[in-house]
């Protein structure tokens, strides 16, 4: 790194780092804070992007620890970061608890039971409901519901993506929790429907997974589709451009089918517009 | 009650939307192939003209991990490589979608026509 007073200062910059981000980036940060010296880039700049980079690692850390209760006071600790790391002497700063709880999933059918062990073994008071979906969203989160006045959604820090049963699409696979949240939530998740149970959540009818899946009838008219989906044992209904609901009368042939989802595993309600079918064919 | 939809990820569904301009930067950069931080930064500024410093770099990193979209792998040299997840991918193509449909009306308002 350099040596002169701006490398100083992007010395100092890094270690207002907490020491739970030195023990994981810290050695490759210097040598590439030395690289991007070689290669031009000013100390200064490379410090004062540290200086923030490091004033958002202690806020996260410090909201998800509750030291800071309002927004203000998260201000004011990541604005004066830089002197209290003079004061603080040579020394890393103390350090906080990592102070995050990933609950995630990793067998669909398991979904539900994985999380409440994982909301159990950290006391959260966190319940898991099941609904039945189509199949792509089959051991995924759908959706969370805080419950009465506790500070709910505050404790979750982020989600964990991952593809949809069927390989496509992004599901919520995850949540990732502050440690001490204290709230009461519940979390919503797919599962599986009995025979001649309604989907509560549905995806893309035309999605992989879904199920009309590679049948090759989006985007073609009302009359060409009809043949071909004579063909599969589903009750068909349809909803006309605009329209709230779903109807069982067939539209005009001229229309085009521009989407659709399952209201179960034996019914579909279909979309058409009377414009030109998209361009592209039905994205994952 | 509060009910909070985290939207399954339909059609069109755009994860990054919020994620920061650092981010997908990285992932398209990782989409062409695993790297490490110092390579990701010199590919970054070659395709997109951005100087990432090491500040934005890590911080995006550690999100990207944290959200499953890219994977640490085994440390080589003291450095460490990462690599975008299938996760990741997904994301990253329906985020470019919908600047794509966003590119699109803002060239065809100014009268610059279809993309």
């Amino acid at each position: 790194m350099p040596g002169n007073g701006q490398g100083r200062l992007l010395v100092l910059a890094l270690r207002c780092y907490p020491p739970r981000w030195h023990a994981r980036h810290g050695d490759e940060a210097r040598e590439l804070a030395a690289l991007l010296a070689q290669d031009g880039l000013s100390a200064r700049s490379m410090a004062w992007d540290c200086f923030k980079g490091a004033a958002r690692e202690r806020v996260t850390e410090m909201k998800t620890t509750r030291r800071l209760r309002t927004g203000a006071a998260a201000l004011v600790a990541a604005t004066s970061l830089a002197a209290v790391s003079v004061l603080v002497s040579m020394s890393p700063a103390p350090a906080g608890a990592a102070g995050v709880v990933r609950a995630e999933i990793t067998s669909r059918p398991e979904a539900a039971g994985q999380l409440a062990a994982v909301f159990k073994s950290h006391h959260f008071d966190i319940g898991v409901e099941q609904l039945p979906v189509s199949p792509s969203l089959v051991g995924s989160i759908l959706a969370t519901k805080t419950i009465g006045h506790s500070t709910g959604n505050d404790g979750i820090l982020g989600r964990i993506t991952g593809t949809c049963a069927g390989g496509a699409g992004v599901c919520t696979q995850g949540l990732l929790l502050a440690s001490h949240f204290s709230g009461h939530m519940l979390v919503m998740v797919g599962r599986g429907a009995k025979p001649g149970e309604k989907y509560a959540e549905s995806a893309e009818v035309f999605r992989p997974g879904e199920l009309l899946a590679g049948s090759s009838v989006l985007g073609r008219t009302v009359a060409a589709a009809v043949p071909v989906l004579g063909h599969l044992d589903l009750g068909v209904m349809w909803k006309v451009d605009g329209d709230k609901h779903c109807s069982a009368i067939t539209p005009d042939g001229w229309y085009h089918l521009a989407g659709g989802f399952a209201i179960s595993a034996v019914s579909i309600c279909l979309e058409v517009a009377p414009s030109a079918p998209p361009a592209t064919g039905p994205r994952g | 009650m509060a009910l909070r939809k985290l939207e399954p990820g339909g059609v069109g569904h755009d994860v990054l939307r919020r994620a920061g301009d650092a981010s997908v930067l990285i992932l398209t950069s990782l989409a062409e192939g695993p790297k490490h931080g110092y390579a990701l930064i010199q590919d970054v500024k070659r395709f997109s003209g951005v100087q990432l410093g090491p500040g934005t770099l890590y911080g995006a990193l550690d999100r990207l991990e944290l959200l499953g979209m890219i994977e640490a792998l085994p440390v080589d040299a003291r450095r460490q490589p990462y690599r975008i997840t299938s996760a990741g991918a997904v994301a990253l193509g329906e985020h470019l979608d919908a600047l794509e449909r966003i590119s699109s009306v803002g060239r065809l308002r100014l009268g610059f026509g279809g993309a």
